[in-house]
């Protein structure tokens, strides 16, 4: 009997270890991104958080009154809707603090959404998903969020007034897929809405390469990478200019780990540990981050932009999209090492012939650390600028039966001068 | 009345055909299925080299051929010894239409030191191991302020891990190109 009861003792024992193992080996993570497009796609905020499969998240959306970007932020739960350090002193109490991260004022910070920003409307939210087990490849998510929708007509902000609309929504949505708000359509009919969620394999947090070339570029990079072991934040402009007007568009301003902000036109930034293509996998001793780049493309050559003006299959032809991935290589002394892969689509054709040439390039970035005397909190900062080459392309296409003849140098190249700037910083770890 | 329309209609595809081989055009069996494409961009520059560059492209919703060559050589003649591959070589080949999407693409650089070789067909993606190609420059020709380059190529890749490791995986037949400048 005895015999048996060690026997049996050990069997548990021995499930209970297994059973350990086996989580710790499954154990997931979540990745949840929220994003609001104007309708006329000039506008656009990307909030990103990641975290535990049983966190929730907190965060808030200002949809401007004039003024051309949106501001907003995201992360883990706990915060109510802002963060509760934009409230000044009124929270430095433990107590009230508590309070807060408890949800308990969750209409009182109409100040703080007001205050310093051009507000029309401001969306604040709380998303709770709930998986059913760590197979299942849907996601019940329950959203609760507040919409304060400030009248108009009036000029005076210290008289400012607001309905505030309190909602609840359960839906079941499928993982890695992109799902639109359509619940917000009648209060926020100029912008487009959606969430898309993602459960990743804790350290295979994965990104696709659909372009062998970049693909074999990307896994040659990563053989030479050292351990940083720093999580960057990763910051990228755009911007063109028109070598003849002399009109100067600066596009872009983007922060991952927490909200990615563009004015004008569309930009979404986020890294990863693992980069795919087919069913080949690279695991990165260095984060890679990515970020994808949405522009209007204007022809330059006025006959034809004339002539394309009434095609209505324009819209979806004359759009932009630059890939940026950086991979941090080293730290060699006072400088950063990485690698900058960049794809260009400069038209939507979308019939995946190669007409841009994709680019790579070994970058060397001085580290600025931090000066005591800075008000700047980041450890250490450095950048880079990266004027994108002209390239002598063409496209001759039709699409319902409107026929475009498009010679890139000359109707659009030898006009525009393009660039990116990249900043990559980490934040003064708090003490 | 039949005159008028006779004169007319002969015009109209004079300026047609003018519009459409303006630049020239190309014919060729691409992986068994024969393509004619008007060229688009023709350029020639001289520099301490030649260097050719052509593009001919059909492209709708539903068929997209396309063919874009470029080759950079000693002199421009029709002597096979001055049309060795130098500096820039690149051949890229499309065809898709209804769902099937053949291309073949063929880089090198450096003088032949590096480049790409790369054959899709449908999903499936070569990694060939062998190629043979054959460039001519035909004839020359100076009209109407016009120079005129007709020429053929042809082209071979292979597979030694294919079924049938003789056959090419992809083939460029009867290539014959008029290239108006």
């Amino acid at each position: 009997m005895n015999l048996f009861s060690k026997r049996k003792i050990k069997c548990i024992l021995l499930i209970i270890l297994l059973s350990g193992v086996c989580v710790a080996q499954s154990k997931s993570e979540l990745k949840i991104k929220i994003k609001a497009t104007s309708i006329d796609d000039r506008k656009q905020i990307v909030l990103h958080a990641h975290g535990e499969l049983e966190d929730f998240y907190d965060g808030y959306i200002v949809f401007p009154n004039f003024m051309d970007r949106i501001q907003g932020g995201m992360q883990e739960g706990g915060f109510s809707f802002i963060d509760y350090t934009g409230l000044g002193t009124l929270f430095e109490n433990k107590i009230q603090r508590e309070n807060l991260a408890k949800n308990k004022y969750p209409y009182g910070n109409l100040e703080v959404f007001s205050n310093g920003f051009d507000a029309d409307k401001v969306l604040s939210f709380r998303v709770i998903p709930e998986f059913v087990d760590d197979k299942d490849d849907t996601v019940s998510v329950f959203i609760k969020y507040v919409l304060y929708d400030f009248e108009e007509g009036q000029p005076d902000y210290f008289k400012w007034d607001a309905k505030i609309n309190l909602y609840n929504k359960l839906m079941r949505m499928p993982l890695n897929e992109e799902i639109p708000f359509e619940f917000f359509d009648d209060k926020l009919s100029d912008y487009k809405l959606s969430i898309f969620l993602s459960r990743i394999e804790r350290g295979n947090d994965l990104i696709n390469i659909k372009n062998n070339k970049l693909f074999e570029g990307i896994k040659e990079s990563a053989k030479n990478c050292k351990p940083i072991g720093e999580k960057f934040k990763f910051e990228l402009n755009f911007g063109k200019s028109n070598n003849l007007s002399g009109d100067s568009y600066s596009y872009f301003i983007g922060a991952p780990n927490g909200a990615t902000q563009s004015n004008i036109n569309l930009i979404d930034v986020e890294s990863f540990n693992t980069v795919g293509f087919d069913s080949e996998r690279v695991d990165l001793s260095n984060d890679i981050y990515h970020a994808k780049i949405t522009t209007p493309f204007s022809i330059q050559n006025k006959e034809k932009a004339k002539k394309y003006e009434s095609y209505s299959s324009r819209g979806k032809i004359f759009v932009s999209e630059y890939n940026v991935y950086f991979l941090p290589i080293s730290i060699e002394g006072d400088s950063l090492v990485g690698d900058l892969f960049i794809t260009i689509e400069k038209l939507k054709i979308g019939d995946e012939i190669e007409r841009w040439s994709p680019i790579q390039k070994n970058v060397k970035m001085k580290i600025i650390k931090k000066n005591r005397r800075s008000i700047t909190t980041n450890k250490f900062w450095a950048s880079l600028v990266f004027q994108l080459p002209k390239e002598n392309w063409s496209a001759f296409f039709s699409r319902s039966e409107e026929e475009y003849e498009i010679y890139g140098y000359s109707d659009y190249e030898r006009f525009m001068n393009e660039y990116i700037n990249i900043v990559i910083s980490t934040d003064e770890v708090e003490k | 009345m039949k005159k008028y329309l006779a004169v007319i209609l002969i015009v109209f595809c004079s300026i047609t055909f003018a519009q459409e081989s303006n630049k020239g055009k190309i014919s060729f069996t691409f992986n068994d299925e024969k393509i004619e494409l008007p060229i688009n961009v023709v350029s020639l520059r001289k520099e301490n080299k030649v260097l050719i560059s052509i593009r001919a492209e059909r492209n709708t919703e539903t068929v997209q051929q396309l063919f874009s060559l470029e080759w950079e050589f000693k002199k421009l003649s029709t002597n096979p010894e001055d049309l060795s591959i130098y500096d820039a070589f690149l051949l890229n080949v499309v065809n898709n239409s209804e769902g099937k999407r053949e291309e073949l693409r063929f880089r090198l650089n450096n003088d032949g030191k590096d480049g790409e070789l790369f054959v899709q067909k449908g999903n499936r993606i070569w990694n060939l191991t062998s190629l043979e190609m054959k460039f001519n420059i035909e004839n020359i020709l100076f009209e109407n302020s016009s120079i005129i380059i007709k020429g053929n190529l042809s082209f071979k890749a292979r597979d030694k891990n294919s079924k049938t490791p003789l056959k090419p995986i992809s083939e460029i037949e009867d290539c014959k190109f008029e290239i108006i400048i």
